[in-house]
């Protein structure tokens, strides 16, 4: 035993050592320290950036609901009747956003109970473990609702200001909402991880959350590409749903039986999902061994083992490749844009072009600064010159094989545009690969959900990259001499990539 | 110089503060070395340079008498470099991964495929062969990549901390698997923080602190003819100002 340190004493600490208990702050082991700590840790999981950055990032995202929800309201503060088909469409947004809410809920529920590990810590504390539960499954809902909240909250408060006291009930939808779905999450994600374990819960869960995620995207632009599908889809959501269906819409605009009947199936949905935790407690999980019948081979050079390597960790990663395709969904709206006009062999080629340059993107940070053995392949006989090309060409075949098809189609429509898009799309694919090596930090694969949020700056440049360089094959396949404009933006793009690369 | 397995002349290295500050290592070949010393004193940061993982600011390094710097290839194919973390890639098994670390220092595949199954039966892995390594214990995974490191052969096997997350019985199987490696001719370094693996395994024990040698020699000669045990002795020089 170490002389100089005692074990235990009950002489008070040192004023400096003593931790500080504000007025008010809930005291340590109490639900509401419990939640705060939660929620403390949702927070930060959410960016590596500075608590002042965070911040501030956040401040100036809530400025855009703030004057967006204000000027609203005041457009709408003399409305006393609705205009048809508003309780139709109040119902359709809140059945999505309940499905969103579903998705965000799954996931939070998978870190929380099972990705973080400090279940058992919390529950080896001389506690209530009904506390620690509950105070899990409010910071989900908490979690999983306050964006959603935020962005309506300007709205609803400037209209009730205005007299429509009763749409607080949108805000107050939303709440409950995010308690059903956390609820429904609970059952859902428990189940998943009981019958697949946590790794294949949470791919089934992205899966899901990507391929509706993309869907929303598509259906948001589709009045873009089918404006006739849109307007019809529009007006079959203006019928008002049969009761009770229209309830959602009812109690969003503050009728109180609906709103009391929502409030409590969210509060019996809670109680649920609660003794679901609690059973999620004391069952296991699936194993996941996921024992692999037909193990790879890898021959030839060692370069050629490295490319078969990279390849096939990508290959093996649904989990990640569900995660670029979310990534990839936030750019729908890029791509309604490059088709505002209506599709042409030009624009197919710009489409085309972004597509293969972000998403070479998002492969170039797995292979180059995803790298997960790093000393290993360092420790190899291998130039890293060539470790570093082989890894640019892990991030740029995949999307290019995808786009042989495509290209091929657009080559029926106009042969100078299949070219443009042939020869841009590696060229895309190549610059967004590059920018992630020199410009992105080496970080474990699996931090790759979050890469996006690590760097704004470097999120930004990619789009500015990848969007010159579809610029440039519209202009291109119209002929226009401005071409060189977008081109000279890529160059400066990566220009600056270069210069402020990471050594 | 061949019997020299490693020959470390003036090695420095800076980062905030010198890690690595005028240090003179040799190791012979067939030789089990043990590095030691306090935490932060450059045990890492010297092996690093010498598997070619980072670049020191002056010095030189020879493996065999190789130049680790001016041949850092050639350098690398005799060297196995096991970090104290052992970092695999998850989606891979073991089996796979033996094969893809023997495809990169370019072991003929049958060759290669008749080492992994010995490894593996050293190693107690039949079990976990085929599953993915994200599924394998710390102890598994350590394991795993031992057995990456001794796939393709290295005459210099280089070792951070190889027992940290190992049970004893994992521990006696890589002790008795390095103390083979070394009968059969090879040369091992290994850094560690448990004294009695030292003690019990190295042909000669180097003791390092604030990047320079501060004492080398076998168990005997660093004793004197006292009778003081390693951690002892260790603990004195360490501290010592």
């Amino acid at each position: 035993m170490s002389a100089g340190l005692p074990l235990a004493t009950n002489a008070p600490l040192p004023a400096r050592a003593r931790p500080r208990q504000a007025a008010g702050w809930p005291a340590p082991g109490s639900t509401a320290w419990l939640i705060a700590h939660e929620l403390r840790l949702v927070w930060r999981e959410g960016s590596r950036a500075g608590r002042a950055l965070r911040i501030g990032a956040l401040l100036f995202l809530l400025l855009l609901p703030v004057g967006g929800g204000i000027a609203l309201a005041w457009q709408w503060r003399d409305v006393t009747v609705l205009p048809p088909g508003t309780i139709g469409l109040l119902a359709a947004g809140w059945y999505g956003l309940l499905v969103l809410l579903l998705s965000a809920a799954s996931m939070h529920v998978l870190r929380v109970f099972h990705d973080r590990g400090d279940l058992d810590l919390l529950l080896a504390a001389p506690l209530p473990p009904e506390r620690v539960l509950a105070a899990k499954a409010v910071a989900v809902q908490i979690a999983v609702g306050t964006p959603m909240l935020a962005i309506s909250l300007p709205f609803v408060l400037a209209s009730m200001f205005f007299g429509h006291v009763g749409w607080i009930g949108i805000t107050l939808m939303i709440a409950i909402g995010a308690a059903l779905a956390s609820a429904a999450a609970f059952v859902i994600a428990g189940g998943l991880f009981r019958r697949w374990g946590a790794r294949r819960a949470r791919m089934i869960i992205q899966v899901a959350s990507g391929v509706f995620g993309v869907s929303l995207g598509v259906a948001g632009q589709s009045a873009s590409f089918a404006p006739a599908w849109f307007r019809g889809t529009l007006d079959w959501l203006r019928q008002p749903p049969l009761p009770p269906f229209d309830w959602p819409a009812e109690a969003a605009l503050g009728a109180p039986v609906p709103l009391l009947a929502f409030a409590l199936l969210a509060w019996g949905a809670t109680r649920a999902s609660a003794r679901e935790a609690a059973d999620q407690m004391g069952a296991g999980s699936a194993a996941d061994s996921l024992s692999l019948a037909r193990p790879a081979r890898f021959g030839g050079s060692p370069a050629r083992v490295l490319l078969d390597k990279e390849l096939r960790l990508l290959a093996r990663d649904p989990e990640l490749l569900a995660t670029v395709l979310l990534q990839m969904a936030y750019m729908i709206p890029a791509f309604g844009l490059i088709f505002a006009g209506g599709a042409s062999p030009g624009r197919l080629a710009a489409a085309v072009v972004l597509f293969a340059g972000l998403l070479a993107a998002s492969l170039g940070w797995i292979t180059i600064c995803g790298e997960d053995a790093p000393d290993l392949v360092a420790a190899a006989p291998l130039p890293a010159v060539t470790v570093y090309r082989v890894k640019l060409a892990a991030a740029c075949l995949p999307p290019l094989a995808l786009l042989v098809v495509p290209i091929a189609g657009i080559a029926l429509l106009s042969p100078v545009a299949a070219l443009v898009a042939a020869v841009l799309a590696p060229v895309a694919a190549l610059c967004g690969a590059l920018q992630q090596g020199w410009a992105a930090k080496p970080q474990p694969r699996r931090a790759f959900y979050r890469r996006q949020r690590g760097s704004l700056l470097l999120a930004l440049s990619e789009y500015a990259l990848s969007g010159a360089l579809s610029t440039a094959a519209v202009l291109l396949v119209a002929g226009s001499p401005w071409a060189g404009v977008p081109f000279g933006v890529a160059a400066l793009v990566l220009a600056i990539a270069w210069m402020t690369r990471l050594r | 110089m061949e019997d020299l397995a490693l020959a470390v002349t003036a090695l420095r290295k800076r980062f905030l503060a010198p890690a690595v500050d005028g240090l003179d290592l040799t190791v012979r070949a067939g030789e089990l070395y043990a590095l030691l010393g306090p935490n932060g004193a450059g045990k890492t940061t010297t092996l690093r340079m010498v598997a070619g993982l980072a670049a020191p600011d002056s010095g030189s390094i020879r493996v065999f008498g190789r130049d680790v710097l001016a041949d850092p290839i050639g350098a690398k194919r005799l060297i196995a470099w096991l970090p104290d973390e052992p970092l695999l890639y998850d989606k891979l098994s073991p089996e796979e991964y033996l094969a893809f670390v023997a495809g990169l220092w370019a072991v003929p595949a049958e060759i290669a495929a008749a080492r992994a199954e010995t490894l593996i039966a050293d190693l107690g892995l039949e079990a976990q062969r085929r599953v993915r390594c994200e599924t394998l214990s710390r102890g598994q995974k350590q394991k795993v990549a031992l057995a990456g490191a001794l796939i393709h052969d290295p005459r210099l096997l280089i070792l951070d901390e190889p027992l940290t997350g190992l049970d004893a019985a994992a521990a006696r199987q890589v002790k008795d698997l390095l103390l083979a490696r070394v009968a059969a001719g090879g040369t091992v370094i290994l850094t560690t923080h448990i004294l009695e693996v030292a003690e019990r395994l190295a042909s000669r024990i180097g003791i390092i602190r604030a990047g320079r040698l501060i004492a080398e020699g076998t168990l005997d000669e660093l004793r004197a003819g006292g009778d003081a045990s390693l951690e002892t002795l260790f603990l004195a020089l360490a501290s010592a100002a």
